[in-house]
């Protein structure tokens, strides 16, 4: 009798947490909301990068630029990206309204022409600056452009991490998929595997200098290699503040034209 | 003839009010100046004409420099350029393309001075980017512009703004010279200082008067549109005359009301593009007398002027992209021959596509058609490719071929430019 009742209720709880379990797709799908909203909260950020280009034969290429974000309450970020360097782009500003749900808004200023344009960024496997970062890679990573399956947890470097696997929901995506190891303590990944549209190992990216800015973590250097043209880009942000209380009005098209 | 005197002094004295702000501001302290510039070696070489008349090269160094400040919500711009060709003198000149002071606070940004402005949502046809005076001994696509002498009042509000403009300087195009194989007037002609006819019918070379308007812009999610109505003289229709005594065409500007906009919607890898305006002369009720030319029933005739682009791009694994662009202009509201004499491209299709490779060097190759789909045989090949040779110099070299025999005893459009086929190549510093 004992034992029947005992087994009844090891049934009826096992059953339960059977029915509570997350697949790997919600834990997935979980772990990355709760990071998103961990890195939420900003308001905003001012950064000032140099990128350095390297080519198979080991040649280096330097761009500079700053950029800075305002976060939305109801939408993804906007943001203002300005080209310092290489002195032909020197004036250049790229403005992107990032949307959850939909693709995002983008216009360019041509400096030369005082020109505003708007331009489609369906196409984000474009190589940016001509750098081995893609407009994708260094676009806002908004959850819902995405389909998220935990692995497993893992360790890299010393560090407990999550193994994601993150599938683009836009058919215009350069990737098939890619594989991230998100660091539990900083909830942003520091290696990322890109694998493009034939299912090949395409970059690899690494992140570096994680710094804790007020309450939020941001790294300090992404290294990009491409495993199949042996050609790497280094970002590394030289200044990078949070908090700043940008008007929302410096983030409209008509404003990318002002100096 | 007091009213006169102060219409002419006011707008001299805020040229050189505004001048002499921008100087003063830039030697204020706690602001951020930002400076570039570039110097460049031009050269181009047309296809022999056998014309004595005609030159059929020419080489420039060409430099501009281009300056701004802020400081809290003061701000200044300044922005020149200077060309000297050794083959062609007329073609030299200093341009200030921006000298303006401004204001900018709340939402309000107040500019006093020149400024360039550009109005374009297509790549070739522009009927809504009307506003500068244009260096017409440029690329017939997309030519150089002076800058306009205005005070702007700009107020922004979610998504959009209302600017209002008064323009009280009328600026005159720069005409090719006679030398110039760009010209549309026949070869040898000298074109003279501008006449401006005024509303009341009036003309002089009086460069002082009244312009206004307004322009709206909104942006709603996908799509970005702007309303414009400007009242200003024309710059870019007018009649020529032939001064007898002189030896010299004149170019007469009309003035006239523009009213139109434009519209871009992006729909995922295509955008699409409009531009109209509607052309308002106001012409005189009565025949005007010249003075250098006699008395005549100067008119310009109404006309919309519509253009619309498709746009569509992709990208390539390499990271490089590809875009096809598809254009067309119209002018409508007046007759085959009235269209020809109006515009250059009064009924013509662009059909173009541009290639990035997206790579250190920032290569980028252009090839675009211009025909006409109304008049025989009038046809613009244009081929350019850029690149980055080093952080500091670039590089552009391409060909233009014009094909538009003349059909009648004198050309008419595009065919003043039949055969004025040419290489160029423009090798630049970049500071």
């Amino acid at each position: 009798m004992i034992k029947r009742m005992f087994l009844i209720v090891l049934t009826m709880i096992l059953t339960i947490a059977w029915m509570q379990a997350e697949t790997p797709e919600e834990k997935g799908l979980r772990i990355a909301i709760e990071n998103e909203t961990a890195n939420n909260g900003f308001q905003g950020e001012f950064q000032e990068t140099e990128m350095v280009l390297v080519n198979a034969q080991g040649d280096k290429t330097v761009r500079k630029m700053t950029s800075k974000t305002k976060e939305t309450k109801k939408d993804g970020d906007m943001s203002i990206i300005t080209f310092l360097w290489p002195a032909d782009v020197k004036g250049t500003r790229m403005l992107t309204h990032t949307h959850k749900k939909r693709d995002d808004d983008q216009w360019l200023f041509l400096p030369s022409l005082k020109r505003v344009k708007r331009i489609s960024s369906r196409n984000k496997s474009g190589a940016f600056m001509g750098s081995e970062f893609s407009y994708e890679d260094l676009g806002s990573q908004e959850v819902e452009k995405f389909s998220h399956k935990w692995l497993k947890d893992v360790t890299l470097d010393g560090r407990d991490c999550w193994l994601i696997e993150q599938i683009p929901t836009s058919k215009k995506s350069g990737y098939s998929k890619q594989i991230l190891w998100t660091d539990k303590e900083y909830r942003q990944p520091v290696k990322i595997e890109y694998y493009d549209r034939k299912g090949e190992l395409l970059k690899v990216s690494v992140f570096n200098g994680y710094k804790k800015l007020d309450n939020w973590w941001r790294v300090h250097e992404i290294k990009m290699d491409n495993v199949q043209t042996r050609k790497s880009s280094l970002i590394k942000w030289k200044v990078r503040e949070l908090k700043p209380k940008y008007p929302a009005d410096d983030f409209e098209s008509e404003s990318l034209s002002e100096s | 003839m007091k009213t006169e005197k102060i219409h002419t002094y006011v707008p001299r004295v805020l040229n050189l009010f505004c001048l002499m702000l921008i100087l003063f501001a830039m030697t204020l302290p706690a602001g951020t100046l930002k400076y570039k510039g570039e110097l460049a070696f031009e050269s181009r070489l047309f296809q022999n004409d056998h014309l004595e008349e005609t030159r059929d090269g020419n080489l420039a160094l060409f430099g501009r420099i281009e300056m701004s400040y802020r400081s809290g919500a003061f701000r200044s711009g300044l922005r020149l350029f200077g060309r000297l060709d050794t083959a062609d003198g007329e073609r030299s000149l200093i341009g200030i393309e921006e000298a303006w002071v401004g204001f900018r606070k709340s939402g309000w940004d107040i500019k006093l001075g020149a400024q360039m402005l550009n109005w374009s949502a297509a790549e070739a046809f522009h009927p809504a980017d009307m506003i500068n005076s244009r260096i017409l001994d440029s690329d017939i696509e997309s030519r150089e512009k002076l800058g306009e002498v205005m005070l702007s009042v700009k107020k922004k509000f979610s998504g959009g703004s209302v600017t209002v403009f008064v323009m009280p300087r009328y600026e005159s195009p720069k005409f090719p010279s006679p030398e110039s194989r760009l010209s549309f007037l026949p070869a040898g002609l000298e074109v003279g200082d501008a006449f401006w006819l005024e509303t009341d019918g009036n003309i002089s070379d009086n460069r002082y008067g009244l312009q206004f308007g307004a322009r709206f812009s909104k942006t709603l999610g996908a799509s970005d549109m702007t309303l414009h109505y400007i009242q200003h003289q024309d710059r870019s229709q007018p009649v020529v005359l032939l001064d007898a005594s002189a030896g010299e065409l004149r170019p007469v500007y009309f003035p006239v009301r523009d009213m139109g906009g434009t519209f871009l919607r992006v729909m995922g890898a295509w955008i699409l593009k409009i531009e109209y305006s509607y052309r308002d002369f106001i012409n005189p009720d009565e025949p005007v007398d010249t003075g250098f030319a006699g008395v005549f029933r100067l008119e310009q005739p109404d006309h919309h002027q519509f253009a619309m682009g498709l746009e569509y791009g992709w990208s390539f694994k390499n990271g490089g992209e590809g875009t096809v662009i598809i254009e067309g202009q119209g002018l409508l509201g007046v007759n085959k021959e009235t269209r020809a004499r109006l515009h250059p491209f009064q009924r013509d299709v662009l059909i173009g596509y541009r290639h990035a490779w997206n790579d250190v060097l920032s290569r980028e190759l252009l090839i675009t058609s211009i025909f006409d789909i109304e008049r025989k045989r009038e046809f613009l090949f244009n081929v350019s490719y850029r690149q980055r040779l080093s952080d500091t110099w670039g590089i552009r070299l391409g060909f233009r071929l014009v094909d538009a025999p003349v059909k009648q005893a004198l050309p008419v459009g595009l065919e003043a430019l039949h055969k004025s086929n040419q290489v160029f190549m423009t090798l630049t510093r970049y500071f």
